[in-house]
């Protein structure tokens, strides 16, 4: 069986935890260079091949423990990354209801919506159905956003698998609890309302959406995330 | 029997490189036979842990690096960046406060 690269192995463990792979280029090509210079030293000194190469392994110390600190200095560097329990486990909450009420708001100024319940008057009243429509995408869309943008985080400061799952499962949590939706006010001035929050039981079709798009992301994210390393083992 | 890449003090190694760095640019290989010639072999360690320690320092944008060739070989090259210089200078001075009382201690043993 042919011997594993210790330094290709802290290669293929950088891009399992997310390492950006220029950054894991650059790390391979450096520290494979300083191990030839240490080889040249030894063959300078005159040993054989075979003992200059295992002592320049010995001297570039424990690759296993080279590719922790190489992680943990990457996650120093962000914020997120020092930070992981307020960014993956607290920040989804709040980002998402303020993502969601942006877009509805922005949605709402668009589509004319928010004009005609200010100015009922000469105005056509909108379609609901097509509101109804509007508004679970703009859900479904701020979920999605939140869950990507967790998943991005924590690839983009090396936080692993963990900490994305652990974000993706506080989204799917608050997901299955959050209960929205409106009624339309049906000619009645004031009659409709909105309302948003947490609750158990009674969870219509169009909000199962919210918890099917974080999962859906996740998984995709797991699949991409291992197809990723089969590739990089492949070459 | 593998080196293992023991934690420095605290401060310590960011202060060894960005002193090497601020005399001109080298690359890991050159920095680490810096730090075993100027020390006299005093530091034991895994020469891979230096590299760990470069990238944060290029991170928090202490240093910056660039590929040049030298001598047919096509190399990192780390110089120190102006907030590395002031580190640099901050790093110096808490780094003579500590000998400096660390001295006095020894002194004030021996007395």
């Amino acid at each position: 069986m042919p011997e594993i690269d210790p330094v290709v192995e802290l290669g293929r463990k950088l891009l399992r935890e997310g390492a950006p792979r220029h950054y894991v280029v650059r790390v391979v090509k450096e520290l494979v260079e300083h191990r030839d210079d240490l080889e040249a030293e030894g063959l300078a000194a005159g040993h054989l091949p075979d003992v200059a190469r295992s002592a320049a392994r010995e001297k570039l110390g424990d690759i296993e423990e080279v590719a922790r600190e190489l992680l943990a200095a990457k996650r120093r560097s962000y914020w997120w990354g020092r930070h992981p329990v307020v960014s993956f486990v607290l920040l989804p909450l709040p980002m998402f209801f303020l993502l969601f009420l942006g877009i509805l708001w922005l949605w709402g100024e668009a589509s004319g919506l928010i004009a005609w319940t200010e100015h009922k008057e000469g105005l056509a009243e909108p379609d609901w159905a097509a509101v109804r429509v509007g508004f679970y995408t703009t859900l479904s869309a701020a979920l999605t956003i939140s869950a990507g943008f967790i998943c991005f985080l924590a690839r983009r400061c090396c936080c692993g698998l963990k900490w994305t799952l652990i974000g993706c499962a506080v989204f799917l949590g608050q997901a299955l609890f959050l209960r929205t939706g409106f009624t339309p006010p049906h000619g009645v001035p004031a009659d409709g309302n909105f309302w948003i929050g947490f609750g158990i039981g009674g969870q219509d079709r169009p909000e199962l959406i919210a918890w099917i798009v974080p999962l859906i992301l996740s998984v995709l994210y797991c699949f991409a995330v291992r197809r990723a390393q089969l590739h990089e083992a492949a070459n | 029997m593998k080196r293992t890449n023991p934690n420095f003090l605290n401060g310590v190694p960011e202060l060894v490189v960005l002193r090497l760095l601020s005399q001109q640019e080298m690359y890991g290989y050159e920095i680490v036979k810096a730090i075993q010639s100027r020390t006299k072999d005093s530091f034991s360690f895994g020469e891979g842990c230096i590299y760990p320690l470069l990238h944060h320092l290029e991170q928090v944008r202490l240093v910056s690096s660039r590929r040049k060739e030298v001598g047919g070989r096509s190399r990192y090259y780390y110089r120190l960046t102006p907030r590395g210089i002031k580190r640099l200078t901050e790093l110096s001075e808490e780094w003579k406060q500590v000998a400096a009382c660390v001295s006095l201690l020894m002194e004030a043993r021996h007395a």
